[in-house]
C-alpha cells in the first residue's frame, strides 16, 4: 500500500482541484521549455546579428571612404569654381609677375586680399595655404596660417606632374592638395591657384557630414608604419598612435585609397566602430527579439494552459460524477470531499474498491479455502473414522491412499501401504483372482460409474490372521487417470450376527413341534421341518394354501387379532395348534404342539382310574387294604393341613375371606375323596354277583400282560407270550379272571425281585387242554418255592411278602373254583415256579366281535 | 429371588401340595411346591436357603432317590421325610441318608412346623458355618508357607519354643510369624485362631 509520507502528500495533492493542478503544470512546463530554448535561440541569433552587423559595417566604412572621396572631389571642383572668382581674377591680372624674377611673395598669417571674408569650401574647410602660381608653377603668392610654409618645390612638384587633388604628408599631418587655372572668360590664363588643407578632425567630419558618424570614428593612416596620421575624434582617437593599439576597443576596417594619393605615400582611410557600442546595439538588437519570443510563447503558454484548464474543470466535473456515483455504489457513508483532485479522489475511490474486492475476493478466497479445508478435514475425518477399512488404488491396483483405519485394521503402517499391490498386501491368495477381476470389471465399466457389487472375500493383515470382508469398488475419474476406491468392510462381526441370526432362525426350524407362518391368504409361507406330518396330513405343501377350516380359522384370527388353539388328530400323533395372528405383518404364526403324550397320558389317567378300579376289584384284600390307607392318607392329611392352616389364619387374623373359603372347599373336596374311596372299598368288598360273558382267553391274557407291561418293564422283567393258535372261548366272569392272572403276574414280577437281572423271565402260556379244558400257565425263572410252602400257598394269610397280606391267592383259588377250574403251583427251587389255571370250554361258544 | 428361606415341597399329590402350601404359609413361610423330584432338580437353584419337605413314595423318582441325588451334588439343603406307610426300615434308610425329621401322614401341624423351623435354622446354621469356612480359607490362603506351619504347630498347642526349635529359628521370629499370622487370620486371641483353625479343618499339629 502507501507509506504515511507518499499517502499525506497525496492528501496534500488531492486537496488541490484538477484544475489548478493543469494550471501549474502548464505553466511549470512553459517554463522549463523557456529556460531550455531561449539560450539556444539567443546565441543562435546573435551569432545571425553579429555576421549582419558585421557586413552592415563593412558597407558603412566604404561608404565612409566613397564620402571622403566624394569630398575631395568636391573640394576639387570647388576650386575650380574659386578660381574664376572675379576678385582674384582681377589680382591676378593687375600683377605682372613675368618680370619679375623669381620673386615669391609670402603672405603670414594675413588673408589673401581677394579672400577676405574666407574661402566659401563646403563643410567650411580652411585652407591652412594659398598658392598662387604662376603658368610655369612657380608660387608667386604664398599664404598661410600656420608656422610652417608650403614647402615650394611641392608645389611645384606637384604641378609638374599634373596632379590635381592629391593628399599628402608634411609634418606628420595629412593634407589635401587641389589647384586650380585661374581664368577670365575668354582671357589667357594667367595663374594657378593652389589651396593645401589639412586633414584634420574637422576635415574628416566635414567629409560625412550629411550621414553622420554616429559613434565611427574614421581617419587616415600610413600604411607601412600602421600610424594613425587623423582621426575625426581627437578625444577618441588620438594620432600617432599605432593601429593595433586600438584592435580591441575598436573593429577597424581599412581600405586603401584610389584617387588622390600621392605617388610617395602609402596613405589609407580606416574606419574605428567601437565594439562597446556595437555589443550594446547586438544586446538591444537581442533583447528586442526576445522580448518578441517570450510575448510569443507567453501567448502560447497561456492559450494551452487555459485549455488544459478547461478541459481539466470538465473532466473534473465528470470525475466529481463518477466519485459520487460510485461512491454510493460502494455504499461508503463517509461524506466525499466536492472539493480537491477529483482524479485523486477517483482513483482514492477506485482504490477503496479494488481494496475492497480485492478483500472481498481474499475474503471469499479465504472463506473458500476454509471451507474446502473444512470439507476437506471432514472428509478425511469421515474417511479417517470410517469403521471400515478403505483403500485407493491406481490403475494398476497399487494403494495410493488408506485410511486409518485400514492402516490399523491390517497392521501396517502407511508408508508400507502406499504403492504396494492392494491384492498381495492385503487380500488373502484365495481371492486374489476376485479382486483383480473385480477392479477389471469396474475399470470396463467406469463410464457407469457405479459402486461395483460388494463381494465376499478373506482379507489377511500384516500378522497373518485371516478377516471376512466384504469388499466394493469405486471407481473414481480424475482429470487425467481412474483411480478405484475399495471398501473392506469387516464383516467378521455381520458373519457372527449372521450366525446368530441364522441359529435364531434354527430356533423354529429346529423346533420339533410344528411352526408355520400363513399369510393372510392363507397361503403357508414358512413351515419347519416338524411340519411335515401336518403338511402330510394336509396334503399341501409350502407355498399352497391351508385347507379351508384351517384358513378360516386364521382369518378368523386375524380378524379379531385374538389367538386360538385347535386340536388337530393324525392317525398317530395329535397336535394342538395355536394360532397367533401378527396384525401389523399381516400373517399368523401356527405353533403346533405335540400332544400325542398329553392325551396318552391323559387316556392313561382315565386308564388308570378305571384300573384303579379295577385293581381294587382285582386286588386281594391285602393289598387293597394297604392302597387303601395310602389312599385314605392322602386326602385325609391334606384336609389336616387345609383345616390347621384355617385356623392359624383365623388366630393370626391373617389371610382373606375369599381365601379362606376356597381352602374350606378344598377341605369338602378332599372329604368327598375320602368318601369315593371307601365307596369303592365297599364296592369291592361288598358282594358282587358274577357276570359271565364269553371272552378268548388269549385276549384276556394280552390285556393283562400289556397291562403289567410297566411293572414288569421297570423290574426288568421280558416277558414272552405263548399263545394258542387260533381263540381259546370260554364263558366267565371276566373281571374275576383278570384279577386272577393279574395277581399271578404280580407275584411272579414280585418273586424275580432278587434274580439277577438277565434272568427275569415271565412267560404266559395259553393252550387247550383237550375239547372241554383251556390253560393259562404263568412261569417265571425266580427262586422257586420250598415245598413246605407249596402246601400252603392258598391258605389265607399265608405271605411270604413284607407288606403282603396273604389274602391274594387263597381269593384266586376260591374264584377259579367258582368257575369249575382249578389252580395248582409247581416249583423248582432255585430255577423258578410255575402257576397253572384250569378252566372249562366250550367249543360252541361263539366269541363276540369273531 | 429374595433371600427369604423357602421351603419346598416335592409331593406327586396335588391335594397334599397345595395343603401344605397353605399351611405353611398361614405362619407367614415362603413356599414352593413340585409335583416331582425331576421337577424339584429342574427348577432347585442350589444355594437358595430353605428346607425340603419330601414324600417318599412317588413316581419316577422317589423320594429316597432324590435325597441320594442331592447327597451326591453335594446340596445341603436339610430334608424333611413325610410319609404315608409308616415303615420302619424307610425310616431308618431316610434319617441314615441324612433326613432332618421324618413325618408321617396325616401330620400334626404343630409337629410339622416345628419340624420345619428346625430344618430352617439348621440351614442357616450350616449357611453360616460355610461363608466362615469360606472366609477363614481366604484368610489361610493369604498366610505364606511357614506362617501356615507356625498356625499349625500354635493351634496345636506348641509353646513358641518349641516351635521354634521344631523350624529351627528363633523364638523372636516365631513370636514374629505369630503376631503375623494372627494379623492376617483377624484372630482376637488364641481360642479365636483355634477355632477357626478347626472349622477349616487343618490338622492340628500334624507336623509335629
Amino acid at each position: 500500500m502507501y507509506s504515511p509520507d507518499s499517502s499525506s502528500y497525496r492528501s496534500w495533492i488531492a486537496r488541490i482541484p484538477l484544475p489548478w493542478i493543469s494550471v501549474f503544470v502548464g505553466l511549470f512546463c512553459g517554463l522549463i521549455a523557456w529556460l531550455i530554448i531561449d539560450p539556444f535561440k539567443t546565441r543562435e541569433l546573435g551569432e545571425f546579428f553579429q555576421d549582419d552587423l558585421e557586413s552592415r559595417l563593412e558597407i558603412r566604412a566604404a561608404d565612409t571612404r566613397r564620402r571622403f572621396e566624394y569630398f575631395l572631389t568636391d573640394l576639387d571642383e570647388e576650386t575650380q569654381n574659386l578660381a574664376q572668382n572675379w576678385r582674384l581674377v582681377r589680382h591676378v591680372y593687375s600683377k605682372k609677375w613675368e618680370q619679375s624674377e623669381e620673386k615669391t611673395f609670402v603672405y603670414f598669417n594675413q588673408p589673401s586680399p581677394w579672400m577676405e571674408q574666407g574661402f566659401p569650401l563646403r563643410g567650411s574647410v580652411e585652407p591652412s595655404h594659398v598658392l598662387l602660381l604662376d603658368l610655369d608653377g612657380n608660387p608667386r603668392e604664398v599664404y598661410h596660417q600656420q608656422d610652417q610654409p608650403f614647402p615650394i618645390d611641392l608645389a611645384l612638384e606637384l604641378f609638374n606632374d599634373q596632379l590635381i587633388g592629391v593628399t599628402t604628408t608634411l609634418w606628420q599631418v595629412p593634407y589635401f592638395i587641389t589647384w586650380a587655372e585661374i581664368a577670365s572668360g575668354a582671357r589667357e590664363k594667367r595663374a594657378i591657384l593652389m589651396l593645401v588643407m589639412p586633414i584634420n578632425e574637422k576635415f574628416l567630419s566635414a567629409s560625412q557630414q550629411y550621414a553622420g558618424l554616429e559613434g565611427i570614428v574614421i581617419g587616415l593612416f600610413e600604411g607601412d608604419q600602421q600610424k594613425l596620421l587623423a582621426s575625426s575624434e581627437i578625444n577618441q582617437v588620438g594620432p600617432a598612435s599605432h593601429l593595433n593599439d586600438w584592435e580591441e576597443e575598436y573593429l577597424i576596417t581599412s581600405q586603401a585609397l584610389a584617387l588622390y594619393l600621392a605617388p610617395d605615400n602609402n596613405v589609407q582611410f580606416f574606419t574605428f566602430v567601437s565594439r562597446s557600442r556595437l555589443a550594446a546595439k547586438l544586446d538591444y538588437l537581442l533583447s528586442s527579439v526576445r522580448q518578441e519570443r517570450f510575448f510569443e510563447a507567453f501567448v502560447y503558454v497561456a492559450a494551452f494552459t487555459i485549455t488544459f484548464f478547461l478541459i481539466s474543470s470538465r473532466l473534473s466535473h465528470i470525475l466529481r460524477r463518477i466519485s459520487t456515483f460510485s461512491h454510493n455504489a460502494l455504499g461508503i457513508e463517509q461524506k466525499i470531499p466536492g472539493r480537491g483532485n477529483q482524479l485523486l479522489l477517483l482513483e482514492n475511490r477506485l482504490q477503496e474498491l479494488f481494496q475492497q474486492v480485492s478483500y472481498v475476493k481474499d475474503e471469499t478466497k479465504v472463506a473458500q479455502e476454509h471451507r474446502l479445508r473444512e470439507s476437506e478435514a471432514l472428509k478425511s475425518a469421515l474417511l479417517d473414522n470410517s469403521l471400515d477399512p478403505i483403500i485407493t488404488v491406481d490403475n494398476k491396483g497399487l494403494i495410493v491412499e488408506a485410511n486409518v483405519t485400514a492402516e490399523e485394521s491390517f497392521g501396517y503402517p502407511r508408508e508400507q501401504l502406499l504403492g504396494n499391490p492392494i491384492d498381495l498386501l492385503v487380500i488373502h491368495p484365495r481371492d486374489h483372482l476376485l479382486i483383480r477381476e473385480m477392479l477389471t470389471r469396474c475399470r470396463e465399466k467406469e463410464t457407469l460409474l457405479k459402486l461395483c457389487q460388494a463381494k465376499k472375500m478373506l482379507s489377511i493383515d500384516a500378522y497373518g490372521s485371516e478377516k471376512p470382508i466384504e469388499c466394493s469398488v469405486m471407481p473414481i475419474q480424475l482429470k487425467e487417470r481412474t483411480v478405484f476406491t475399495i471398501y473392506l468392510r469387516d464383516i467378521s462381526e455381520r458373519a457372527k450376527a449372521e450366525k446368530r441370526i441364522q441359529s435364531l432362525a434354527k430356533f423354529t426350524s429346529e423346533n420339533p413341534s410344528p411352526v408355520l407362518r400363513v399369510n393372510n391368504r392363507g397361503v403357508i409361507i414358512y413351515a419347519n421341518i416338524a411340519s411335515a406330518p401336518l403338511l402330510e396330513y394336509w396334503g399341501c405343501d409350502r407355498g399352497q394354501t391351508l385347507p379351508l377350516f384351517w384358513r378360516n380359522l386364521v382369518f378368523d384370527a386375524m380378524q379379531d387379532g385374538l389367538n386360538r388353539e385347535h386340536e388337530i388328530n393324525l392317525d398317530e400323533q395329535i397336535f394342538s395348534l395355536l394360532t397367533v395372528p401378527v396384525l401389523e405383518l399381516d400373517y399368523a404364526n401356527l405353533y403346533g404342539r405335540d400332544i400325542t403324550q398329553v392325551r396318552t397320558a391323559e387316556q392313561q389317567s382315565r386308564q388308570h382310574q378305571s384300573e384303579l378300579v379295577h385293581v381294587c376289584r382285582l386286588s386281594t384284600m391285602g393289598e387293597m387294604a394297604t392302597g387303601l390307607a395310602h389312599e385314605l392318607n392322602q386326602p385325609l392329611s391334606a384336609i389336616i393341613n387345609f383345616a390347621s392352616g384355617c385356623v392359624r389364619r383365623l388366630q393370626t387374623g391373617m389371610g382373606g375371606e375369599a381365601e379362606l373359603v376356597d381352602a374350606m372347599a378344598q377341605i369338602t373336596v378332599q372329604a368327598e375323596r375320602a368318601g369315593e374311596i371307601i365307596k369303592r372299598l365297599r364296592a369291592l368288598v361288598g358282594k358282587r354277583p358274577q357276570e359271565h360273558s364269553v371272552v378268548n382267553l388269549n385276549h384276556l391274557v394280552l390285556e393283562v400282560a400289556s397291562f403289567v407291561e410297566y411293572v414288569a418293564e421297570k423290574h426288568h422283567v421280558d416277558i414272552t407270550l405263548q399263545l394258542s393258535q387260533g381263540p381259546l372261548a370260554a364263558e366267565l366272569d371276566l373281571v374275576q379272571i383278570e384279577q386272577v392272572l393279574l395277581n399271578l403276574v404280580r407275584n411272579a414280577i414280585d418273586a424275580m425281585k432278587h434274580v439277577e437281572i438277565d434272568h427275569r423271565k415271565l412267560e404266559l402260556v395259553t393252550r387247550k387242554l383237550g375239547e372241554d379244558q383251556i390253560e393259562v400257565l404263568v412261569k417265571d425263572t425266580g427262586p422257586g418255592i420250598p415245598a413246605d410252602n407249596i402246601e400252603h400257598l392258598f391258605d389265607a394269610f399265608f405271605s411270604t411278602k413284607e407288606s403282603g397280606m396273604g389274602m391274594g391267592l387263597p381269593i384266586s383259588r376260591k374264584i377259579i373254583e367258582s368257575h369249575h377250574g382249578k389252580i395248582s403251583a409247581t416249583s423248582e427251587l432255585g430255577r423258578g415256579a410255575e402257576f397253572r389255571v384250569v378252566l372249562p370250554s366250550d367249543p360252541n361258544l361263539k366269541l363276540a366281535g369273531f | 429371588m429374595n433371600n427369604k428361606p423357602t421351603v419346598f415341597v416335592v409331593d406327586d399329590d396335588q391335594a397334599i401340595r397345595s395343603s401344605l402350601k397353605w399351611l405353611i404359609e398361614s405362619v407367614a413361610m415362603q413356599v414352593k411346591t413340585f409335583e416331582s423330584a425331576d421337577a424339584f432338580i429342574e427348577n432347585y437353584y442350589p444355594g437358595r436357603s430353605g428346607c425340603l419337605l419330601l414324600d417318599v413314595r412317588m413316581p419316577g423318582m422317589s423320594g429316597l432317590e432324590l435325597q441320594e441325588y442331592l447327597a451326591e451334588q453335594r446340596i445341603t439343603i436339610p430334608v424333611i421325610i413325610i410319609t404315608g406307610h409308616g415303615d420302619v426300615p424307610m425310616a431308618i434308610r431316610a434319617m441314615k441318608a441324612g433326613a432332618v425329621d421324618f413325618i408321617e401322614k396325616p401330620f400334626n401341624d404343630e409337629l410339622l412346623l416345628e419340624s420345619i423351623r428346625h430344618a430352617l435354622l439348621l440351614d442357616e446354621q450350616q449357611r453360616d458355618k460355610q461363608s466362615q469356612k469360606a472366609e477363614i480359607a481366604t484368610r489361610l490362603a493369604r498366610l505364606t508357607p511357614r506362617e501356615h506351619e507356625v498356625m499349625a504347630m500354635v493351634t496345636g498347642g506348641k509353646a513358641n519354643k518349641e516351635i521354634a526349635s521344631a523350624l529351627g529359628v528363633s523364638a523372636k521370629t516365631v513370636e514374629a510369624h505369630r503376631a503375623r499370622v494372627m494379623e492376617k487370620m483377624q484372630a482376637t486371641s488364641l481360642a479365636d485362631l483355634v477355632r477357626m483353625a478347626m472349622l477349616a479343618n487343618i490338622t492340628l499339629g500334624a507336623n509335629v
